[in-house]
């Protein structure tokens, strides 16, 4: 009897010393975060290294020193001095949306990408962050420095208002919500931040496309000796980066100007014509299954977003695409592509327009930038010019955002209220 | 050991208690008791709140302090004499079966109008033809992860036609009216709950639901989602701008005007 006591007490005694270790062991272990650090672009380093001879790791890591002495860490950002960088950005902005999340002693937020953006976006800003995987849509990739929804031309970057409507709005229909709560500063800072890991990440897609260069030679003192020239001499900061900041700042004054709709169009003017409306929205169904706007190739006969649905978007394309042999495709295998953090690819799917969701916004000026410019990576072609006016534009826009209240539109009727069976 | 855990279960009313008296002494250093009232009905839901809580209040205090006390009188240590088993008291049974029935049945009968005020009797408002109707909701929030979305009904109070006015967690609300909210969700379970109006209602994907309440006073005041919906349940916020009716219709309108902007003409200063 007492020795069985004894023996619970034993156990108990014991119990309580692994309870208290393990406690121990966890709270040391549980509260020293890693260093966060940006995270190297694999996927292209395979995708550059199986269409050329392959990267010895003196040059990988060279590719690595370079992007981190131009741009720092995630908790210490820096950018060097190039020309017209501060015209791209504001180094403070950049500090305030980067580093662990805290606020300042007057209160103001800092950390604030990882606070709202990091678990989708990525440490890095390459669109791979933890929650990723679950989302559709999946999260922009910044670091191939194209965006969606733009007042500019496809193939020129965002203007900072481009990107200050989308953190303000959110994109309707995709997992990115608004922020149209946060402090104007605070969007300034993630606007800021967010160019910045574009920037850093094309520069290091660069880097990448140059550095195979230097193995051509066969006389390998001759290769250190090219390798640490170019890495130590401007020419990396004069090509490749003032090239790339230039194209940012290139961008603010190339938005695309939009004619004034017809006042007789606007259903809030005291002009407002609604035959002169319905005239237009036909022309503009016309046009839609024209020859010269060709949008029912995409969107469908019925506007349901099905005309095509067997394509990739530009993202995915790079390295997946089904209109290439496995022989042309980098990495050739897809388990290769998974396995370096690669997301599954997913067809990208014309917009079903009769749900009244607009992603790039929903007024009319968005709607005639879709159209007029095209989507940068989607496949949406910018609009014919030479059969395509203006006016011709704005009818197609007045049918676009017309379609959602056909009857056919309608969606299923919702389930009884709560209000129903009493009165 | 002896008495110590029944101290230990002594302290649990004690300490409840005190958290209790802290949060409402401390209500207006702090703000950690209920947030400010500014609907007509709030003060019906906070009264019975503060009903239920009393009652369990107290029922709590009874518990526990009789929990203590046998915990204390019949500690193993200090009674030596064996235990004796009753077949219990018929009375005893009687009373406490009776008393929280009637308890439950007063609570049941208490709230039956605040209920049917908040849940099920509609707001109505004179039509043009003299007929009393419901009134229709002024605007349509859609919860969506992790925003609101709202699309004001514009002109024709009918939501779902060409001049609707959207908005993204922006909610504004005529004061001294009573405003009828249609509330839905986009993807999965949400909450839409005004604090500060005592308002909350789940949202369930596919089905419309209607929430009503009088804003009394003007200002700024919290939406927020009150049912884990994801990762990003907590940053799911939204403001609500309770103002006079023509600051109201002047900020409608400028709504309307930004969602009609219909050109665009690069500035210069770029350059």
């Amino acid at each position: 009897m007492t020795n069985t006591m004894l023996n619970h007490g034993l156990q108990s005694g014991a119990r309580v010393i692994v309870a208290l270790s393990v406690f121990g062991v966890l709270s040391i272990v549980g509260c020293s975060k890693p260093t966060a650090s940006f995270s190297e672009n694999l996927l292209f380093l395979k995708y550059q290294e199986e269409q050329n001879d392959g990267y010895s790791d003196q040059q990988q890591q060279d590719i690595v020193d370079a992007v981190a002495a131009l741009f720092g860490t995630p908790d210490e950002p820096i950018f060097i001095p190039v020309e017209g960088r501060d015209q791209l950005l504001q180094m403070n902005r950049v500090k305030q949306a980067a580093g662990p999340v805290n606020s300042d002693e007057y209160g103001n937020g800092r950390g604030l990408y990882r606070q709202h953006c990091v678990h989708c976006h990525g440490i890095t800003g390459n669109g791979r962050g933890p929650t990723s995987a679950f989302l559709n849509p999946y999260p922009r990739d910044f670091t191939m420095g194209k965006f969606k929804f733009t007042s500019t031309p496809v193939g020129i970057k965002p203007t900072e208002a481009d990107l200050r409507k989308t953190l303000m709005n959110g994109i309707a229909g995709t997992s990115m919500p608004s922020f149209a709560l946060l402090s104007e500063g605070e969007v300034s800072a993630l606007i800021d931040y967010v160019k910045y890991l574009s920037v850093r990440g094309q520069v290091e897609r660069e880097l990448m496309i140059i550095s195979p260069d230097f193995v051509d030679s066969e006389d390998a003192e001759a290769n250190e000796q090219a390798r640490k020239e170019f890495f130590s001499s401007d020419l990396l900061v004069s090509d490749v980066l003032a090239s790339i900041v230039e194209s940012w700042n290139m961008a603010e004054s190339m938005a695309t100007p939009v004619p004034e709709r017809p006042a007789k169009f606007d259903r809030f003017s005291p002009e407002f014509d609604a035959k002169e409306l319905a005239a237009s929205v036909d022309r503009g169904r016309n046009l839609y299954f024209s020859n010269e706007a060709q949008c029912v190739k995409c969107h469908g006969p019925a506007q349901l977003g099905d005309g095509q649905t067997n394509d990739y978007d530009d993202w995915t394309k790079e390295f997946f695409d089904w209109k290439k042999t496995e022989d042309e495709m980098y990495p050739k295998k897809m388990e290769t592509f998974l396995a370096l953090g690669g997301l599954k690819p997913r067809h990208i799917l014309p917009r079903n327009l009769r749900k009244g969701v607009y992603r790039g916004g929903r007024r009319p000026v968005d709607i005639f930038w879709r159209i007029h410019n095209g989507i940068d990576g989607s496949g949406m072609p910018e609009s014919n010019k030479a059969a395509l006016k203006n006016d011709d534009l704005w009818d197609l826009v007045n049918y676009v955002l017309q379609l959602p209240y056909e009857p056919a539109s309608r969606p299923g009727v919702e389930l009884r209220t709560n209000t129903k069976e009493v009165r | 050991m002896g008495r110590f855990w029944s101290i230990v279960f002594l302290l649990v009313p004690i300490l409840g208690v005190a958290v209790f008296v802290c949060a409402i002494m401390t209500d207006s250093l702090y703000g950690y008791w209920f947030p400010e009232d500014i609907s007509d009905h709030g003060y019906i839901i906070d009264n019975l709140f503060n009903t239920i809580m009393y009652l369990t209040g107290l029922i709590f205090v009874v518990t526990g302090v009789m929990l203590f006390w046998f915990m204390w009188k019949y500690d193993a240590t200090r009674n030596t004499e064996p235990v004796v088993y009753t077949h219990g008291s018929h009375s005893l049974e009687v009373v406490w079966s009776i008393l929280p029935a009637a308890v439950l049945l007063f609570i049941a009968i208490y709230q039956m109008n605040a209920w049917a005020d908040a849940k099920i009797i509609r707001p109505t408002e004179i039509a043009a033809n003299g007929e009393e109707v419901v009134k229709p909701p002024i605007v349509q929030v859609t919860g969506r992860q992790f925003e609101w979305r709202m699309r004001y009904a514009g002109k024709d109070r009918v939501i779902g036609t060409p001049d609707d006015v959207f908005t993204v967690n922006e909610l504004h609300l005529p004061v001294g009216e009573e405003a009828v909210i249609t509330i839905k969700s986009d993807d999965v379970l949400h909450s839409f709950f005004l604090p500060n109006a005592r308002v909350k209602q789940d949202l369930v994907p596919g089905m419309k639901q209607f929430v009503w309440f009088r804003p009394l006073k003007t200002g700024e005041f919290d939406i927020v989602c009150a049912e884990l919906c994801g990762w990003g349940h907590y940053k799911m916020k939204g403001r609500l701008t309770v103002q006079s009716r023509s600051e109201f219709d002047a900020w409608l309108e400028e709504a309307e005007a930004a969602q009609t902007v219909a050109a665009f003409t690069p500035s210069d200063e770029d350059e």
